[in-house]
């Protein structure tokens, strides 16, 4: 009875619920409750494809538990990640971060498998108030900032969503979630606001700097929890409503390249990371405007082995500030001594990311590359090539190196306490998955979507990646001998979020001052002419033509009173 | 404490010569599987997804240029992008207008226990 009723729930529902209950836990049960919620929600997924929960209102159709071939792979990863974060968090007491933690896994979740406009706008939401609660969970001055500006650009989202989906629906007459785009071409302007709002949470260029502005500002552990759903929710959106839309290519190839330059400057490396996946979120991007079953294979594929890779960078990175407090490039380095296991899974992710051959980044890459190559546009094929070495660079080396390696450590190893296990076990985890999905890719084939698939390990194809990546890292090699690689500096990198931080109030201050100061000489000129009347009307007062004198004020009233009795005969007659 | 001194400068040269090593290590591995990578490159198996990547070693050159190329860009970006650290933090002058530390209040009457 209970096993049916549960599946009947969408997946997603028990975590998004079960996140109630976390306050009234004890401590040591919150965990566990996390884990059996993510259970409960994984089994709903086992009752097949199709529409499997529809409600009737208003005479609207909604579908909140749709299951099909794309929304799997996008489900079974986001529960994957759900557990990793909640054994990385093992160690956290406070109920409130856990709670937004369950809650924005859950909802993420939901959104997946939404079937209706207006089902997705409300997971879609959901999301972005949840995951501002585990930004806030910092409990710093700057995060508090950071997650106020995050909330301003989901919410936008958010809008852009709502507003799209009811233009579509005046046109389309269609509230389905399916494709906005057929023939790959967009449909009324409803489609753009739609493509829009997806693209503010897949951060698109210039609507990408709330990701590397409120992600390194979260906690150790949010960090981890923020790194996987938001940004993935929106390629499975992209792959749902705009597959094969040609536009879809060039933005995913400038996303790919343009973080890179950021990210090599960058100090902070929570903050370099947050670049990296930005440029990975390109990759995805390139492989939805592409839209062939071989392409959305690719994006799958690499939005499932990247969640798992970008979740073992960011929680090394944790680990890090766990022991040290700080994230700086400037003040890591030499941490291998101290930190062997984090060092080794840092790397682990690093091989990953930068797609060695036997690492899971390497079987999903493989595929996009081939499916692009198909294509026979050239250009972004190189864009492509170089954004890898781009990851190379500072996915690759610079997260690894400047922590690790680069210079002997002063700190004491007495101050380095032990690692809480929940993280060293998400973090093995994690690395063995990335190892397992790069050695056997035929795991994580056969939860793609399509059956168009290549094999990524022929000699020819191998060779070819590894002389990318073995001279670029050899050009590493040679700038560092030559001392013309740049020593890493404290500083801030500016983003395109310096637009509405810096530009918008330096051009509209001028412009709200001296539309305050209009206001108040207007205000001034007629309290003058106020007072100037008054003065006038004492003085015809006290100055009659003719007559008695009477005061000035009575006449004031027998003329109000005279003027009134006239309207309202002439009023009466007409 | 000058023991712990003369440890702490041991430990400082012990690093230093291990990641030396690493380093070394790591230099030798990558030219032997650069030359590897060449001979493979001569015989032929490699596979190109489009034309210009039939080009001989082109990867390797791309990687390499495209390597250098990021961080030679980037010693330039730096001028252009990069601001201190404090560049944002008088966005609190306007946060806090109305965030006034209240004073502290008067001790009321009572005795000083001190």
């Amino acid at each position: 009875m209970l096993t049916s009723f549960i599946a009947t729930l969408p997946p997603g529902a028990a975590m998004f619920l079960a996140a109630f209950a976390l306050p009234f836990l004890p401590s040591t049960a919150r965990h566990l409750w996390m884990l059996l919620a993510i259970a409960t929600s994984a089994l709903t997924l086992t009752v097949g494809y199709g529409d499997h929960l529809t409600w009737q209102v208003f005479g609207v159709q909604l579908v909140l538990y749709r299951a099909d071939n794309l929304t799997f792979p996008f489900s079974l990863i986001f529960h994957i990640a759900a557990v990793l974060m909640v054994i990385y968090s093992w160690h956290l007491k406070q109920w409130q971060e856990l709670m937004a933690q369950l809650a924005y896994a859950g909802a993420a979740i939901l959104a997946v498998h939404a079937g209706d406009l207006l089902t997705l706008f409300f997971w879609w939401e959901a999301t972005a108030l949840t995951s501002v609660f585990i930004i806030l969970a910092a409990k710093t001055r700057a995060a508090e900032k950071a997650a106020w500006r995050y909330l301003m650009a989901q919410v936008t989202s958010g809008v852009l969503l709502l507003g799209g989906a009811a233009l579509w629906v005046m046109e389309s007459g269609s509230l389905a979630f399916t494709s906005f785009a057929p023939n790959g071409e967009l449909a009324g302007w409803g489609s753009v606001f739609i493509l829009l709002a997806f693209g503010v949470k897949a951060a698109f260029p210039l609507l990408n700097a709330w990701l590397q502005d409120a992600y390194p500002e979260a906690t150790p552990t949010g960090t981890v929890a923020l790194s996987a759903f938001t940004t993935k929710l929106a390629i499975y959106a992209l792959m749902r409503g705009f597959p094969g839309v040609e536009m879809l290519i060039w933005i995913g190839a400038v996303m790919t390249a343009f973080p890179v330059f950021f990210a090599v400057i960058e100090n902070d490396l929570r903050r370099v990371l947050s670049f990296s996946l930005n440029n990975q979120l390109g990759f995805m991007v390139v492989a939805v405007g592409i839209g062939t079953p071989l392409a959305i294979n690719g994006g799958v594929a690499h939005a499932f082995v990247h969640i798992i890779y970008k979740a073992l960078l960011f929680m090394s990175m944790g680990s890090v500030i766990y022991h040290t407090g700080t994230a700086k490039a400037t003040e890591l380095g030499g941490l291998y001594k101290h930190l062997p296991f984090t060092m080794v899974c840092c790397v682990i992710g690093a091989l990953s990311i930068t797609a060695v051959p036997l690492f899971s980044g390497f079987v999903a890459k493989s595929l996009t590359f081939t499916a692009l190559g198909d294509t026979g546009l050239v250009l972004p094929y190189l864009v492509l090539l170089f954004a890898s070495a781009g990851v190379l660079e500072h996915s690759g080396i610079k997260i690894p190196y400047f922590t690790f390696f680069a210079h002997p450590t002063h700190r004491e190893a007495d101050s380095f306490g032990r690692t809480p296990t929940g993280m060293l076990v998400a973090m093995g985890l994690a690395a063995v998955m990335c190892v397992a999905f790069g050695i056997f890719p035929e795991l994580l084939y056969q939860v793609l979507p399509h059956s168009k698939l290549k094999d990524p390990y022929d000699l020819g194809h191998v060779t070819a990646q590894l002389q990318l990546l073995v001279l670029a890292a050899l050009a590493f090699v040679v700038l560092i001998r030559t001392g013309l690689y740049p020593p890493e500096i404290k500083s801030v990198v500016l983003n395109s979020d310096w637009l509405y931080r810096r530009a918008a109030p330096a051009l509209l201050r001028p412009v709200l001052a001296a539309l305050m100061e209009s206001m108040a000489l207007a205000d001034r000129a007629v309290m003058r002419l106020g007072k100037v009347a008054l003065a006038g009307s004492n003085w015809v007062a006290e100055h009659p033509v003719a007559g008695p004198v009477i005061p000035g004020p009575a006449a004031f009233v027998q003329a109000l009173v005279l003027l009134l009795v006239m309207i309202a005969v002439y009023v009466s007659l007409v | 404490m000058k023991n712990r001194k003369n440890k702490t400068l041991l430990d400082h040269k012990v690093q230093t010569l291990t990641l030396q090593r690493f380093g070394r290590a790591f230099t030798i591995a990558l030219v032997i599987v650069s030359l590897g990578l060449l001979v493979l490159e001569l015989l032929g198996h490699r596979y190109a997804e489009v034309d210009i990547e039939g080009m001989f070693f082109f990867p390797a050159i791309f990687g390499f240029v495209s390597f250098v190329f990021i961080v030679l860009a980037g010693k330039l970006l730096r001028r252009v992008l990069m601001r201190d650290e404090s560049y944002y933090a008088d966005e609190d002058y306007f946060a806090n207008r109305d965030h006034k530390p209240k004073p502290k209040p008067k001790p009321k009457g009572g005795r000083n226990v001190n």
